[in-house]
């Protein structure tokens, strides 16, 4: 079995977000970068999978080059190599972009039964590269799964949405993506760190994918980004306990939006 | 599943701080120039474990650091990159009261700081790690030493933590076993009162006749102020206020780069106060016009907290026996009138490292071979710097007027003083009993938490909030407690449960029991804990033992 | 004339309320675009829903109807949106940030090249283009993006846009349309899970407790609140350590970053361990009996009062509001 696991880097979800001088990205300088925690899943699923399977598990990020010690967490985690992505082209590209490279660099790996991936990168937020892989790969696609189980050419999935748990069925190769509750990640071993520094990490660029800058111009990018308004001083509800529920209550709908 | 593995090396070294780290680069740079004219060639690797999540993460200091140590270490130090950004420009000693400052006039010679760096530990600890790293040494962090490995007597190597047990102490679906590393020469650098080490130096008898150890603890904060509020370079030292005649320690400014302080408290753990608040009494010093002036409209950054080896030269027990080797603050190896440690964790690194390529070369760790370590330090500035400041320490037994004079005394005799040895300080068993310091009849609630303004002076869950410490939830509590019905009853009547005041991480609370309105239990809320072991050394029955938790939690020490 | 195009989702033969928000924000656009608002209705039995879209804002309706798209099928659905799509050319297509819309759109967005912004919190006009705001870093940036070419795809969040006033005048005309149904991925079995069984780090609605609730005993109070307003519970580290509540519910540094629309702290004073976790949600009540409680700081509404009293006074009244509206 080979199984593709796609991983992101992120900065710690802990991390104090500062804007760049530029006023349209994060400051990068002293952030703890991570693997995205939903992508940890992902590689977890994976390498249980090829225990019980048996094949190999292969990484794939896109990023700058300290995405490349995200790639080796994940090979100290067991994953057997890690293909990474970097160009200029790709720094600048959007969520489809980085799909399309993605993409490209996947087809690349067939054959191969299944695409596991993070249900939403922690940085972006965006919840959309497993979408948008699964149909440029033309692959049925389950998200947010909670439990994977394979089966001969097909895996049933479970996930859960807003108050109900769905079981689905899908063909293999799909694309499915990870939710909390799917697995616990494994600690990466100390042999395991050990052994990740022998496991070979493949780079790619845009031209050696087969992508040009058309194919990468970003469809929708990021005019500003600032750190979220203050808040102005709070509005304390008068009145009796009674008459406090009910304005606050009105208050939510009318003036917040929130209900 | 279950099943420890073994992994061997030929060195291995817990604690990655300077002590461990100057041991690895100085082990690595030896090998080779060895193997450059040797006519077989010898590969031998070396291993660092470290519990904290990334190296430096843990390491915290004021600090001052003279550059001897380093110079030897990598002569090119500037060159390569080292954090050394601050030479000293100016330094000013001066006397406190709650309103004013005295400055003196005259700073003894070894107090002076010219030539010597503002720097961060931390800093300067993830710089040697990248050091370390080019070298070939293999860094390991997240993975605690938890037990030492013995054959008979000898060590033979270090168990790491377990990982993935939860709160009830069964395993969780991830459970990782610790690993079992075999190596010639294990090197415990672990800082002031390791967890190994307090296992082995009793075990192997290693303090016999030596006067016991004694700490200080140290609370620090590291400001962003307006550019030119304090001279880059500028180094300030305080006594007297907020600390009495008989609490020894005394407060650190130092001006570290063009908009940054950083800052913080040094009290002996020796206190007889049993309530006395270290957390609360560094409040207090930002509060003086003086640290006023400095950090009005600034922003805190980091918060801290870490105990310092304060014994002396003869406290510092046998550091080698077979198979083992202890350095930097592990050891004891630490200036407390200089209030410097960083060169002799690095001096001290170095000289183990030397001692270990011998013993590995000839293939005899025993502590025939290593005790050349202890000849080492003898012959170099490490015992010669240690050797006049021998009694610094417990000359303030009797206050800080008899300890400033004991201390003049010391210096023009080369150490010697009055008495030599001088009669050790007892640590924890300074502490008087409440009723002993208070009067009568008083409880525990005589204690008064300072209040914090939330600008200047911050209570301890915000400052623990900038210590960026984390701990998994769901892991058995690291802070072992024999016998917690003894806070309940004996401590709070003796003592007014002085674990509650010590900690600067608010990871002890005496809560509500039950009904019963006046019955308190003791909390634990172990996530909070900064890793400082003040706990360990203070508490008055000495029933708490600290362990390392989980390899990955703790605080994160960025620039402090 | 520029076209907005609306996803419109249903459960159990029902508009979902983030459907009329969608086609509600779409005509909000529209008018200032000088647009027509066409939504695509994909279900089995469906068809009657049409006139809802219109006293909402649509003017026309492409209503997919078929016993087989019945239930949710990712490629069948990412098809017949598609398919419009491709037909009408429209200036944005709009679709609501529910589990569906998270798993339907980028498939769509991809099929037809469109840029997506997920979540977005904001939408407005200019230049005769749109620009979103939406939260990234874990609610701890709100970024402002906006789009090359067409279609501008954008994913609602729930409960955020403004529902139009229903006008029975208006009424959308419907176009049948029909797709391949086929779908190599399909739901097998649903069960609906525990009432208010809500992941917390993605709710959007969440009512918490701390030591001001006096005792594990009292807790009920919160969990109560909680599903009148259908949202999850969460708890500050003081009553985990406690052992009043499981470690789940721990909103806090070391448990759990949320960034809900709604966060309500009861009883909670707001250590900044605890804002740590809870910083970046949209709109923040506060509930306290101490008037110098940290969190009063950081609070949109605050009530200063007994939990005791103001719980089930609250409780009660959000029953009454949101059985009427739900």
């Amino acid at each position: 079995m080979r199984i593709i696991v796609c991983v992101k880097q992120v900065p710690d979800t802990e991390a104090r977000i500062r804007i760049s001088s530029e006023g349209n990205g994060i400051a990068e300088a002293d952030i703890n970068w991570i693997v995205s925690p939903y992508d940890e899943l992902a590689i977890e699923e994976a390498l249980r999978l090829r225990e019980a399977r048996g094949g190999e598990v292969v990484l794939v990020s896109l990023g700058p080059e300290r995405a490349q010690s995200a790639l080796r967490s994940g090979l100290a985690m067991g994953a057997d190599r890690a293909v990474y992505l970097k160009d200029p082209l790709f720094d600048a590209t959007d969520t489809l972009g980085t799909a399309r490279a993605l993409a490209a660099a996947i087809k690349g790996l067939t054959p191969f039964d299944l695409v596991l991936t993070g249900q939403q990168g922690v940085g972006g937020d965006h919840s959309q590269v497993p979408g948008l892989l699964a149909e440029l790969l033309d692959l049925p696609q389950v998200t947010v799964a909670t439990k994977v189980e394979i089966q001969e050419g097909k895996a049933t999935v479970e996930r859960e949405i807003e108050g109900a748990h769905e079981s689905w069925e899908t063909s293999l190769p799909a694309v499915i993506s990870a939710q909390k509750g799917l697995n616990e990640p494994r600690y990466a071993s100390l042999k395991g760190i050990m052994a990740a520094k022998k496991k070979p990490i493949e780079s790619r660029d845009a031209a050696g994918l087969g992508l040009d800058a058309a194919a990468l111009a970003p469809r929708c990018r990021i005019v500003a980004l600032e750190l979220p308004p203050a808040r102005p001083p709070v509005r304390m509800i008068e009145g009796d306990v009674g008459t406090q529920a009910q304005e606050l209550l009105r208050l939510l709908h009318e003036e917040a939006n929130v209900i | 599943m279950g099943d420890r593995e073994t992994l061997e090396t030929d060195v291995l070294i817990v604690g990655g701080g300077p002590a461990g780290l100057a041991a690895a680069i100085r082990f690595k740079d030896l090998l080779d120039a060895h193997n450059a004219s040797a006519a077989t060639k010898l590969e031998a690797s070396v291993m660092v474990v470290e519990k904290a999540p990334e190296l430096g993460a843990h390491s915290l200091s004021g600090a001052v650091l003279d550059p001897v140590s380093l110079r030897e270490l990598m002569p090119d130090f500037e060159a390569r990159g080292a954090p050394v950004a601050n030479p000293v420009t100016e330094d000013h000693v001066y006397l406190l009261t709650a309103g004013s400052k005295l400055e003196l006039p005259l700073i003894p010679p070894p107090l002076r700081n010219h030539g010597n760096y503002v720097i961060s530990l931390n800093q300067l600890v993830k710089w040697l790690a990248a050091q370390a790293e080019a070298r070939g040494v293999d860094l390991f962090a997240g993975f605690p030493g938890t037990e030492l490995l013995y054959e008979g007597d000898r060590v033979v190597g270090v168990r790491t933590g377990d990982k993935g047990i939860d709160k009830h102490g069964e395993r969780k679906g991830n459970f990782e076993p610790g690993v079992d590393l075999r190596a010639k020469v294990t090197i415990l650098a672990e800082g002031a009162r390791g967890s190994l080490t307090k296992q082995l130096v009793p075990r192997l008898k290693l303090d016999a006749g030596k006067a016991p150890q004694v700490y200080s603890i140290g609370v620090k904060e590291l400001w962003e102020v307006p550019k030119g509020r304090l001279a880059r370079g500028a180094v300030i030292h305080t006594m007297g206020y907020p600390l009495d005649g008989h609490t020894f320690g005394g407060g650190f400014v130092y001006g570290f780069g063009e908009d940054r302080i950083s800052l913080g408290l040094v009290i002996g753990l020796d206190y007889r106060d049993p309530l006395l608040d270290p957390h609360g009494l560094f409040q207090k010093l930002k509060l003086h016009p003086m640290l006023r002036g400095l950090l009005e409209g600034g922003k805190l950054l980091r918060y801290g907290a870490r105990t310092i080896s304060e014994g002396g030269w003869y406290a510092i027990p046998r550091p080698y026996a077979d198979g083992v080797l202890l350095v930097g603050e592990a050891g004891g190896y630490l200036n407390a009138m200089r209030l410097k440690g960083i060169h002799l964790a690095l001096k001290t690194g170095m000289l183990a490292a030397e001692t270990a390529l011998d013993a590995v070369l000839h293939g005899d760790p025993s502590a025939g071979r290593l005790k050349a370590f202890a000849d080492k330090v003898e012959g170099s500035y490490v015992k010669s710097e240690l050797w006049k400041v021998r009694n610094f320490h417990q000359g303030f037994k009797h206050g800080l007027w008899a300890g400033l004079i004991h201390s003049g005394l010391q210096l023009i005799s080369g150490g010697r003083g009055l008495f030599d040895p001088m009669s050790p300080s007892k640590g924890y068993a300074e502490v008087y009993k409440l009723a002993d310091y208070y009067g009568p009849g008083a409880t525990r609630e005589r204690f008064e938490r300072v209040r914090t303004d939330g600008s200047l002076s911050f209570d301890r869950l915000t400052d623990v909030y900038h210590s960026g410490t984390k701990h998994d939830e769901d892991q058995p509590v690291h802070l072992h407690v024999a016998d917690p019905s003894l806070c309940e009853t004996r401590c709070r009547e003796e003592y007014g449960n002085p674990c509650e005041k010590f900690c600067p991480a608010a990871v002890y609370e005496m809560v509500p029991k039950g009904d019963d309105p006046k019955a308190l239990r003791l909390q634990i809320n172990f996530s909070n804990c900064v890793h400082c072991k003040t706990c360990d050394v203070m508490d008055p029955y000495q029933i708490i033992t600290w362990v390392t938790p989980e390899g990955g939690g703790g605080p994160r020490y960025d620039d402090l | 004339m520029p076209i907005i195009i609306t996803f419109a989702e249903t459960r159990e033969v029902k508009l979902r309320r983030a459907s009329l928000e969608a086609v509600s924000e779409a005509r909000r656009l529209a008018s200032a675009l000088g647009a027509s608002v066409e939504s695509v209705l994909v279900g089995s039995g469906v068809e009657g829903l049409a006139a809802e879209l219109g006293r909402h804002g649509a003017d026309k309706v492409h209503v997919f109807d078929d016993p087989a798209l019945a239930s949710y099928a990712t490629e069948a659905y990412a098809r017949a949106l598609a398919q419009v799509i491709q037909k009408v050319k429209p200036t944005a297509v709009l679709v609501p940030f529910t589990a569906m819309g998270k798993d339907l759109a980028p498939r769509v967005a991809a099929r037809v090249g469109a840029g997506l912004a997920s979540d977005v919190s904001g939408l407005s006009v200019k230049a005769g283009r749109l620009e979103a705001r939406r939260a990234m870093y874990s609610g701890k940036a709100v970024a402002t993006v906006c789009w090359e070419g067409e279609p501008q795809m954008a994913t609602l969040r729930p409960n955020v846009f403004p529902l139009a006033q229903p006008d029975a005048s208006r009424s959308a005309s419907v176009a049948k349309a029909s797709v391949d149904v086929t779908a190599r991925a399909r739901v097998t079995a649903v069960h609906a899970s525990g009432a208010g069984k809500v992941e917390l780090s993605e709710a959007q609605v969440i009512v918490s407790g701390g030591r001001g609730l006096k005792g594990p005993e009292n807790f009920h109070l919160v969990q109560s609140l909680a599903e009148a307003f259908g949202a999850a519970v969460g708890a500050s580290r003081a009553v985990v350590d406690a052992g009043w509540v499981d470690h789940q519910l721990q909103v806090g540094q070391t448990g759990k970053t949320v960034s809900p629309t709604l966060y309500v702290a009861c009883g909670i004073s707001g250590a900044i361990q605890h804002l740590a976790g809870m910083s970046s949600s949209k709109c923040i009540v506060a509930i306290n009996k101490d008037p110098d409680a940290p969190i009063f700081k950081i609070a949109n509404y605050g009530i200063l009062g007994d939990v005791f009293e103001v719980l089930p006074r609250l409780t009660d009244a959000a029953k009454v509001y949101f059985g009427a509206a739900r």
